[in-house]
């Protein structure tokens, strides 16, 4: 699937966060199409974290059942890219 | 290695042996350099800037961690944990690998049955804080999905037996400056019981708040003595004032003598008595003359089957509060009674300041190495040991421990009217 500049870049920011929020994993471990829950063993308490990072990082909301739909990475830069208005890092 | 319904285990083999030790203190990441730091007389006590505005009142001494939990820990293991649990798991690694497990996951192999008792003092209280800025700041839905694991005084215990697999139970004893005491005293009951082959036992604190420095300030309970920070925090001394608030851990593997012996395991000392009271007098002040401490010193003397002639050291709780130092000090002479001259007394908080809920466990680690290396650490800041103690304290140089069989006793008391006193042997 082709992506725009802005969505590989919130891709990458989204895998840093991950990485970040779950124990013993490396950005690079994180495929774009990596199962959250079966391939990186996130847990629901660390999806919770995961969504409240990036809501604390774009100051957005994601509502609880947008949230259960986003079960890659790539599915959550694609939410972003929709749900923010000025792609994170743009300086226009 | 100990089936499920084995016969009990003779009694001598139910003795509680230490086999592995870690600290994390103002004086070091780890066991060896904060023991070496604290023989050589470092001191740990220093101005802390919160970056607040400065002021007449938040002036603060303080004797921050020499080393930041965070930078041994994995970004995403520190970001899941309170300050005082990070400080736990980086001891508790030091302690299991100390005992022959560097992997810890590797301690509830072969069927060993582990446990975890770690104790806290004023627990997750800066996570607590800083989530309720969030809530009031930015609202409820920016308050982290952790707020309640990490507000809870069993967290450090349970991160701590997340680490080591332990399915014997885990434990969190909650008696303030106590609990990492009291934590030793539980572990020691599980090993007699025969509930555990090996515990992980002792505290955590990481309170290093202006709230609780204010707070610990409005009781009247800190030094005051601000333009002097290496000297602030002086236990015994003639001229001490109060306290000076610190952080850390210490952990201690505590195994049973059988499995210790099974596995051909290296023992630092004998974990042998245990006392626990409570004055039942007052909150936040110790009672006069120290009858709590005294009996806990008592209780645990008998329950090693110990005479207090066999006591060559003690590891005393003094905080350098005038009240306080001088409770523990009529507890002690009244103890040893004629024999107190004998004792090496050694008051260490000079150096790591008062760590509240881990100080019990970390000069119970200090206890060990002393009989250990056959050495009473010394107090970096004491001048002149107040007429109306009268102890034998260690100044500003160690001092050798007698040759022969050594035993020792480490105090605590805790707001609350907690005394806990452990009684220690070396490993012959």
């Amino acid at each position: 699937m082709p992506s725009t500049a802005d969505e590989r870049q919130l891709l990458d920011e989204v895998r840093d966060l991950l990485a970040a929020t779950v124990e013993d994993l490396t950005a690079e471990e994180i495929g774009p199409d990596s199962s959250l829950q079966d391939d990186l063993g996130v847990d629901s308490l660390a999806r919770l974290e995961l969504v409240a990072a990036i809501e604390d990082r774009w100051q957005i909301e994601v509502p609880q059942e947008q949230a259960d739909r986003l079960t890659t990475v790539r599915q959550i830069a694609a939410h972003l890219a929709e749900a923010v208005a000025a792609p994170a890092g743009g300086t226009a | 290695m100990s089936p499920r319904h084995a016969a009990a285990p003779a009694p001598e083999e139910r003795a509680a042996v230490v086999t592995g030790l870690g600290l994390t203190t103002a004086l070091g990441g780890d066991v060896p350099t904060t023991w070496r730091a604290l023989l050589d007389g470092v001191c740990g006590v220093e101005r802390v800037d919160f970056g607040e505005p400065a002021g007449p009142a938040q002036v603060y001494l303080a004797a921050p961690a020499a080393v930041d939990p965070r930078t041994v820990l994995s970004s995403a293991k520190a970001a899941h944990c309170d300050r005082s649990a990070q400080f736990a798991l980086v001891a508790a690694r030091e302690a299991v690998r100390d005992a022959g497990f560097p992997d810890p996951s590797a301690l509830a192999g072969n069927g060993s049955r582990v446990a975890v008792v770690v104790g806290v003092g004023l627990g997750g209280l800066t996570s607590v804080l800083e989530q309720n800025h969030r809530l009031r700041t930015q609202g409820a839905g920016r308050v982290s999905p952790r707020t309640i694991p990490v507000m809870l005084p069993n967290h450090p215990a349970a991160e701590v037996g997340l680490l080591v697999g332990a399915k014997a139970g885990v434990h969190a004893p909650v008696s303030a400056c106590d609990a990492g005491a009291e934590a030793l005293a539980q572990a020691l009951g599980m090993i007699r019981d025969g509930r555990a082959d090996i515990v992980v036992a002792g505290g955590t604190e990481a309170a290093l708040h202006p709230l609780a420095l204010a707070g610990f300030a409005r009781l009247k309970a800190l030094s005051r003595r601000h333009d002097d920070p290496k000297g602030a925090s002086r236990p015994f001394d003639a001229d001490r004032d109060g306290f000076v608030m610190g952080e850390g851990a210490g952990m201690l593997v505590v195994e049973s003598a059988a499995h210790a012996a099974a596995r051909g395991a290296r023992v630092h000392g004998r974990l042998t008595g245990a006392g626990i009271t409570n004055d039942s007098h007052h909150v936040a002040q110790p009672a006069p003359g120290g009858p709590g401490c005294a009996a806990a010193v008592d209780a645990a003397l008998r329950d090693a089957g110990l005479v207090p002639e066999q006591i060559q050291h003690v590891n005393a709780h003094a905080t350098a509060t005038p009240l306080g130092d001088l409770g523990e000090a009529q507890a002690l002479h009244s103890v040893f009674a004629k024999g107190v001259d004998d004792v090496t007394v050694s008051a260490t908080k000079g150096a790591f300041g008062h760590t509240l809920g881990a100080a019990g466990a970390i000069e119970a680690v200090l206890t060990v190495l002393a009989l250990r290396d056959r050495t009473a650490p010394p107090a970096c800041s004491l001048e002149r040991v107040d007429p109306e103690i009268g102890l034998k304290v260690v100044g500003r140089d160690p001092a050798a421990l007698p040759c022969g069989p050594l035993a020792a006793v480490s105090t605590s008391m805790g707001f609350g009217g907690h005394n806990v006193a452990l009684a220690f042997a070396d490993a012959s």
